[in-house]
């Protein structure tokens, strides 16, 4: 299957996008998922500037709302395969509301985090997963909360499936996504990435890869050096 | 015989509304017309909800202020509404005439409305039947409780040792609705296939009536989510809808402009009440005209629809959705309180004549452009599973990829600014003389009852307000007097008018929560 468009891809050299755009292609042609049947809706921001790039259907939507638009695009066509897809600034500063009632009903749709802990395209302030000290425009003098998690929240709301993954390593990645979208109910893949301008070296590929999912929720709270598919059930 | 009006009144929980609902009723049956007004405070229990029911012997019946007849259920209200009375005026309070004693011994207390409407009958001097068979038909799936009521109804009847015999009026087959469950006739007959409904008076009774039908509901975490779900049910290929009022919709401005730019169809059932703000959240209003015309950043083409009865609700209701498919863009059904929640009867015509338009081809097509130019300007739609689909909610080429080019993005307004210019009507236009009376959505049956009494007035009903109908712009530059009635503190149609027609017009304005009362309306024009 081939998801490649001819448009120019806008991504700085060297960002990650790159890396999560082959995983994605990777993961939708081994579930056989014909362009048509596949729907991305894209977030806003420099991870979910990616309409242009991917040859499927798709929704260049709304800052923090490409979930519920999602979730009503897989309520009225079961049939396809429904993608919402954004940075952390969107999805889980401005749409929290949307990832834990999601989450909470458990929604057959799957949600793709690129979190590089920073508003990128809007020329890296602090965002709500920014970690506790960092220094960005917003936050000169070191950012003063402790980050919210995307994974966390999910699984308190109620996801059925919740993975964290590392951008460069496509390999893993694919067969995350894979995983995630051929999963029945909600799920959550958090894709940690830097970004080559603004948290360049923040972002370190620390902790354990999992052999299989946890089952205590509890022992994946709190911690982000855990790696792979956390949750599944 | 002139309007009767009847006030009931008690506390919020003893079943005012319902006993409205099927006085009014029972009063249809008798062959009269009714309207049935309900004012509630935002309360679930106690404080003084009441109902007015006037009936006539002529369609178009008005709210009046004073009334010929008060019951109420407890002394406190009695003492709210015993000086609203005409010449004339009977007023009685339930628990010194027995009707809470009757309903004690009959075994459920909730029954002394019932008892109070078979008193009500016998002053009215009507035969009990009447009421009997509304009774029977309410409640024809529980018995028991069928029983105790028309038990209760045969005793509060007894009460009175009034002999008055009144006739019956001359309707046939009168049907009685409320603007909400027109509008949801006319929702179904347009076969909407989606509706994302949060919880907000006056739409409340949609969600629940929705809920109980084929059309799929989702009560979204807020009303963003909701906007949102709605348009990805459209683009997925589903008739879809939110419901909302003025706070919600508020929320939902961002996802409308979406609609907008990305070329969703979309209808928003948008039920005005008392703002700024929270308001008087359960009173009524025609405060957002000028809200739903401008809402959402930039530039993009939108319908606005303001029924002004239950015809008009029902027909409107489903033409939303012709129309939002037709034109690819959102359509916005501006309803308010009074509207939605009164009931309003008619003789039968106004449940009929709408139809669903389909304006789609189901095909697989080769080489789709979502975004395709065309003569008229609108693109053949698509859904996804037919076609790789790109909505964009960026400026965008014909397929729909982001893009920032100066001519295409010129083309691009000008398709879809144009999209609209083959609109026609928007308006109806009743009586005659040399004064133009203009009104929009729920003002139209107060001022045709007006009409009946009052000669030499020309009515312009505007039941499109956005695009403003081109043939009432022609009508009110050629006219010598215009007089704007609206409900709302500064005159927002009067202003559209006089930025269309480049004339100064008159304006009879309110912005009390109520609607207008015949008198009051009388007051104001006659004076
Ligand atoms: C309602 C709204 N608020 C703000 C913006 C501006 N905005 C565009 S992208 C962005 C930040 C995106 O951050 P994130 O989602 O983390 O994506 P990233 O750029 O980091 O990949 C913001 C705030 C917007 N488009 N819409
Ligand atoms: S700013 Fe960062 S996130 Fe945005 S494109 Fe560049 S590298 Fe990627
Ligand atoms: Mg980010």
């Amino acid at each position: 299957m081939n998801y490649d468009t001819n448009q120019e891809i806008t991504w700085c050299p060297g960002c990650a996008g790159y890396g999560f755009l082959t995983a994605l292609k990777n993961a939708l042609t081994k579930a056989n998922v014909e362009p048509k049947d596949a729907v991305v809706v894209y977030d806003i921001g420099c991870s979910a500037n990616a309409i242009n790039f991917l040859n499927t259907s798709g929704v260049a939507s709304l800052h923090g709302r490409s979930i519920p638009f999602a979730v009503g695009v897989k309520m009225a066509n079961p049939n396809l395969t429904v993608i919402a897809q954004g940075g952390e600034g969107g999805i889980v500063t401005e749409g929290a509301n949307h990832l834990i009632h999601a989450a909470q009903r458990n929604d057959d749709i799957t949600v793709i985090i690129n979190n590089n802990f920073v508003f990128a395209l809007t020329t890296g302030q602090a965002s709500s997963a920014t970690p506790k000290g960092f220094k960005t425009r917003s936050t000169p003098e070191g950012n003063p909360h402790e980050p919210l998690s995307a994974v966390d929240l999910a699984l308190v709301s109620g996801a059925s499936f919740v993975a964290r993954t590392f951008a460069f390593d496509i390999e893993k990645t694919s067969e995350i996504i894979y995983q995630a979208i051929t999963h029945k109910g909600f799920s959550l893949v958090e894709i940690i990435q830097p970004c080559v301008v603004w948290t360049k070296d923040l972002v370190k590929q620390e902790g354990v890869w999992m052999k299989k999912p946890l089952e205590i929720k509890l022992d994946i709270i709190g911690k982000s050096n855990l790696w792979g598919v956390l949750f599944k059930s | 015989m002139k309007n009767f009006a009847i006030k009931l009144s008690g506390p919020a929980g003893a079943g005012m509304m319902q006993a409205g609902e099927t006085l009014s009723k029972a009063l249809n049956r008798l062959g009269f017309y009714t309207l049935m007004y309900p004012e509630y405070p935002s309360r679930i229990r106690g404080g003084d909800n009441h109902v007015l029911v006037v009936f006539s012997e002529e369609k178009h019946v008005a709210p009046v202020e004073k009334i010929d007849l008060l019951l109420a259920f407890g002394k406190e209200n009695y003492r709210n509404h015993k000086n609203e009375g005409n010449e004339g005026f009977q007023g009685y309070e339930g628990e010194e005439l027995g009707l809470m004693k009757i309903a004690k011994e009959l075994g459920n207390p909730l029954v002394a409305n019932t008892a109070g409407l078979g008193l009500i009958f016998k002053i009215l001097g009507f035969e009990l039947k009447a009421l009997e068979e509304q009774i029977e038909e309410e409640f024809k799936e529980k018995e028991a409780v069928k029983k105790i009521n028309v038990d209760a109804a045969g005793k509060g009847y007894e009460i009175s040792k009034s002999k008055s015999k009144s006739k019956s009026g001359n309707g046939k087959n009168i049907l009685n609705y409320s603007g909400n469950e027109a509008l949801v006739e006319g929702i179904l007959k347009a076969k909407c296939g989606f509706a994302a409904i949060y919880p907000m008076t006056p739409i409340n009774s949609i969600l629940t009536m929705l809920s109980k039908s084929r059309v799929q509901v989702f009560r979204p975490e807020d009303e963003i989510a909701g906007m949102m779900a709605a348009l990805g049910a459209s683009y997925a290929g589903k008739r879809a809808m939110i419901a909302t009022s003025g706070g919600g919709f508020s929320l939902m401005v961002e996802g409308l402009g979406m609609a907008g730019m990305a070329e969703i169809p979309i209808v928003c059932v948008v039920g005005q009440r008392t703002g700024p703000s929270t308001g008087m959240a359960t009173y009524s209003s025609q405060a957002d005209l000028n809200f739903v015309i401008n809402a959402g950043q930039g530039e993009f083409p939108r319908i606005v629809l303001a029924p002004g009865d239950i015809g008009e609700c029902f027909r409107l209701g489903a033409e939303a959705f012709n129309l939002a498919e037709c034109y690819q863009v959102p359509v916005i059904l501006l309803t308010d309180k009074y509207l939605a929640e009164s009931r309003f009867s008619g003789n039968g015509e106004e449940l009929k004549g709408s139809e669903y338009k389909n304006y789609n081809d189901y095909k697989i097509y080769k080489n789709y452009k979502r975004y395709q130019f065309t003569e008229d300007g609108i693109s053949p739609m698509a859904f996804p599973g037919q076609a790789i689909v790109r909505a964009n909610s960026y400026e965008h080429d014909e397929e729909g990829f982001s893009c920032d080019d100066k001519t295409n993005r010129e083309k691009m307004m000008d398709r879809r600014m144009n999209k609209l210019s083959d609109l026609n009507g928007g308006f109806e236009i009743f009586g005659k003389g040399k004064t133009v009376l203009v009104g929009w959505g729920s003002t139209k049956e107060i001022i045709l009852d007006f009409l009946k009494d009052n000669f030499g007035f020309n009515f312009l009903h505007i039941w499109r307000p956005w695009p403003f109908p081109q043939g009432a712009i022609d009508i009110l530059r050629n006219v010598e007097r215009v007089i704007v009635i609206e409900g709302n503190y500064s005159g927002q149609l009067a202003d559209l008018i006089e930025r269309f027609t480049f004339r100064k017009v008159e304006r009879v304005l309110k912005d009390d929560g109520r609607p207008f009362y015949k008198q009051e309306l009388e007051d104001k024009l006659l004076k």
